[in-house]
């Protein structure tokens, strides 16, 4: 049930490229809480800016603040690339 | 609340008659308490230097987040009026909690305040306003204070005070908290609004959410309909129960009640409303980045990051052990040198019992000196270190650095701030553990904090096998114990039932430290340290030289010895040494001499007369791995109850042995 149920290419939080700015479509089930309350909410415009070593945390920017996002919960996060005019 | 002077004593002079009538003219000054001011803020957004900056008092304020995990309740005042200052911990909503306190709007609303001073990142209002207006969503007066400006326009983002003031209905002050820029300002507005409050206590349950927030009306509806249905004496089921304790007790006004229980419908509004206005109050020339950007940036990269954090890990430790050693040279030879004999020759003419006398001495003299040759010089020394490291917003780039490697061990990245803390001292790293989210992640942090060596098992295993052995066995039993200690861990982690909570952890934009605030914070720690650690010194001591004394360790020796010889093949000697350990850790080398001493006469001044470099070894980790001693027991009992305190150190004992014997077994002493 884990599998994404959709076969088209889809982007999230864990997978899109560094520095590809994003918008948020849908933070999933899991934990969203956590994401919540720092602004990682659907609509909300950010971009990756490093990850961790070993798979570690993936650090996100919004606006002027950083967020640091757990690998695994950042899976359960698509989003939708915004293309820069 | 510490006290009410000037207002006590001004109601000395009056009568109550006059008393009285003031009270019905001016209804703003109710003289029968001070005004209550509420600090409401998300955290790291620099509430605590704000308060520091009213208060006079720096300690409990760190660039990380999270760090103010208690209330803490002041007297300040701002030109010539008094109020109560509450400092609550940073919160990202009103249902924030964290593990073992109550929920975030009960913490605020239980401190009963007049008005709520909420202090913003004057450059990220989208991220910060939806707090604001859960505040005013709960009936409270509120203030702003849009702080970091100087943080804000170094980014070339600026902020048009007045339309936020006008849009908010609120005041709005532009502050920078670490030079008090505003700070006073902000709080005297806070405490006027909070004294025109308190006459009208309670009447504005009559009024319904003023002005009226721009949320879709339906839902504004429906949340004035149950405050409606509140104010009206009715207690409908679907409400949460605490929200109907806290509205029968009159802490929680029925407004307040029912926009909690709407929460998860307004909080997306709120968000919403916040990116709008943010977008409309501030000015953006272009966006520049800072150096501390980008400095930001590096540290958590993975290519830099990486030896940065080994460099500034390694770096801290280097900085602790050399100021330390340093400080504890001085301090115990001032000690040996002036105060030693002068007490020898006072204990021993006021006790003339030479038993009773020596074992005071063990404690008044010994127990206080190691208070003084290891607690304190290393102690103090890390606590520094590391308020620096926090001030400065490194640590929180090192809880992402090393997530993934305590991801194993069933924890966030978060756990290297107590094991850190831990290798100078395990009480304090105990503490340290309340970062943490979760009771599982807090127990197993403190598992592995317990095995991990202080300095002052530290200074057993370098003591024990350098002189002797030379420098690469100390780190190969450092080595060691640390391998065991991750062995452990895995195990833990997979014995506890649960899982780890994954990591969401908001970056502090790294700052250069204050350093009265990181000196201030240091001492402040430091003094409770000190508190908490010298009683159980001196008792221990004194248990200790009351056993030497009378002769009544020779029988607890026998009882030890199938562990001490059949398990771990050391000398009797070394059996007791270990077990009084947990008394007093660093004592575990010194007592043994003693003990050998005793024994075996005065050849045994040397441990490579009794021991060989094999049982020196297994020791040395056994020290360094051993039970917690009674300080961090008595932590342990205390921020998780005896029985939990009681199953760590068991399994810490049971991790030291077990390992201490397979050792014995392979080095071929045993």
């Amino acid at each position: 049930m884990r599998k994404s149920e959709s076969a088209t290419q889809e982007w999230t939080l864990a997978t899109i490229p560094v520095g590809q700015p994003v918008v948020v479509v849908d933070v999933g089930s899991e934990r969203s809480d956590l994401l919540l309350v720092h602004g990682v909410r659907p609509g909300a415009r950010l971009v990756v800016e490093t990850e961790a070593p070993f798979g570690g945390p993936r650090v996100v920017r919004l606006g002027r603040s950083r967020v640091a996002v757990d690998r695994r919960l950042a899976t359960g996060v698509r989003v939708t690339p915004v293309i820069e005019s | 609340m510490t006290s009410l002077p000037s207002v006590s004593g001004s109601l000395s002079h009056c009568s109550p008659i006059e008393l009285a009538s003031s009270t019905t003219h001016e209804p703003v000054a109710a003289a029968d308490r001070l005004p209550v001011v509420a600090l409401v803020g998300r955290p790291n957004v620099g509430k605590s230097t704000f308060v520091a900056r009213v208060t006079g008092r720096y300690e409990e304020a760190a660039n990380v987040p999270g760090t103010t995990v208690g209330t803490l309740r002041r007297t300040v005042e701002v030109g010539g009026r008094e109020a109560v200052l509450v400092d609550l911990p940073g919160s990202h909503s009103m249902t924030d909690q964290s593990d073992g306190l109550p929920a975030f709007w009960q913490l605020l609303l239980d401190a009963r305040p007049d008005a709520v001073l909420a202090v913003v990142d004057a450059g990220d209002l989208a991220m910060h306003l939806p707090l604001v207006l859960a505040c005013r969503d709960l009936g409270l007066p509120i203030v702003v204070a849009a702080n970091l400006a100087d943080e804000a326009e170094a980014h070339g983002i600026g902020l048009d005070v007045g339309r936020l003031s006008q849009l908010l209905a609120a005041p709005v002050h532009r502050t920078v908290g670490r030079r008090g820029v505003g700070v006073q300002a902000a709080l005297a507005d806070a405490i006027r609004l909070a004294r025109r409050g308190m006459g009208s206590s309670h009447a504005d349950d009559a009024r319904p959410m003023t002005p009226v927030p721009p949320y879709p009306p339906a839902l504004v509806r429906s949340v004035g309909a149950v405050a409606a249905r509140l104010r009206a004496g009715e207690r409908p089921a679907d409400l949460p129960a605490d929200l109907l304790a806290g509205v029968e007790a009159g802490t929680v006004r029925p407004i307040a009640a029912a926009t909690l229980a709407a929460a998860e419908r307004l909080e997306p509004e709120r968000w919403v409303i916040a990116a709008r206005w943010a977008a409309e109050v501030e000015t953006r020339e272009e966006i520049r980045q800072t150096r501390a950007d980008r400095l930001g940036r590096i540290v958590t990269s993975p290519r830099l990051g990486l030896p940065l954090f080994v460099v500034a890990t390694l770096g801290a430790l280097w900085l602790t052990m050399t100021v330390g050693t340093r400080l504890a040279e001085i301090l115990s030879t001032a000690w040996t040198g002036l105060v030693s004999p002068g007490l020898t020759t006072l204990v021993e003419t006021v006790i003339p019992v030479p038993v009773v006398s020596s074992t005071v001495l063990w404690a008044l003299d010994s127990g206080l000196l190691s208070m003084l040759a290891v607690g304190i010089p290393f102690v103090l020394t890390f606590y520094v270190v590391i308020a620096a490291l926090e001030d400065s917003g490194y640590l929180a780039s090192t809880a992402v650095l090393s997530d993934r490697v305590f991801n194993a061990l069933g924890l966030p990245g978060r756990a290297a701030i107590p094991l850190l803390a831990a290798t100078g001292c395990n009480v304090p790293a105990i503490y340290a553990t309340r970062v943490l989210h979760s009771r599982r992640e807090r127990l197993l942090a403190s598992f592995l904090v317990s095995l991990t060596p202080c300095s002052a098992s530290s200074a057993v295993i370098v003591a024990a096998l350098v002189p002797y052995t030379g420098m690469g066995t100390a780190l190969a039993a450092f080595g060691v114990v640390a391998l065991v200690a991750i062995v452990a861990g895995l195990g833990a982690n997979a014995i506890l039932p649960g899982r780890q909570s994954p990591l969401v952890l908001e970056l502090p934009p790294l700052r250069l430290p204050i350093p009265r605030q990181v000196v201030a914070k240091a001492w402040h720690r430091f003094r409770s340290f000190v508190t908490t650690a010298t009683p159980v010194m001196l008792g221990g001591s004194l248990v200790i030289g009351a056993l030497y004394e009378t002769g009544a360790i020779k029988p607890i020796e026998l009882l030890l010895a199938p562990v001490s010889a059949g398990l771990l093949g050391l000398p009797p000697v070394a059996g007791i040494a270990l077990a009084l350990a947990v008394l007093r850790k660093e004592l575990a080398l010194q007592l043994l001499l003693v003990l050998a001493i005793a024994e075996y006469g005065e050849a045994a001044r040397s441990l490579s007369s009794f021991l060989v470099p094999g049982q020196l070894f297994v020791f040395a980790v056994v020290t360094g791995l051993l039970v917690p001693c009674v300080a961090t027991i008595g932590a342990l009992a205390g921020e998780f109850g005896w029985r939990r305190a009681l199953m760590v150190s068991g399994a810490t004992l049971a991790t030291a042995l077990g390992s201490g014997g397979l050792l014995a077994r392979l080095v071929g002493v045993a």
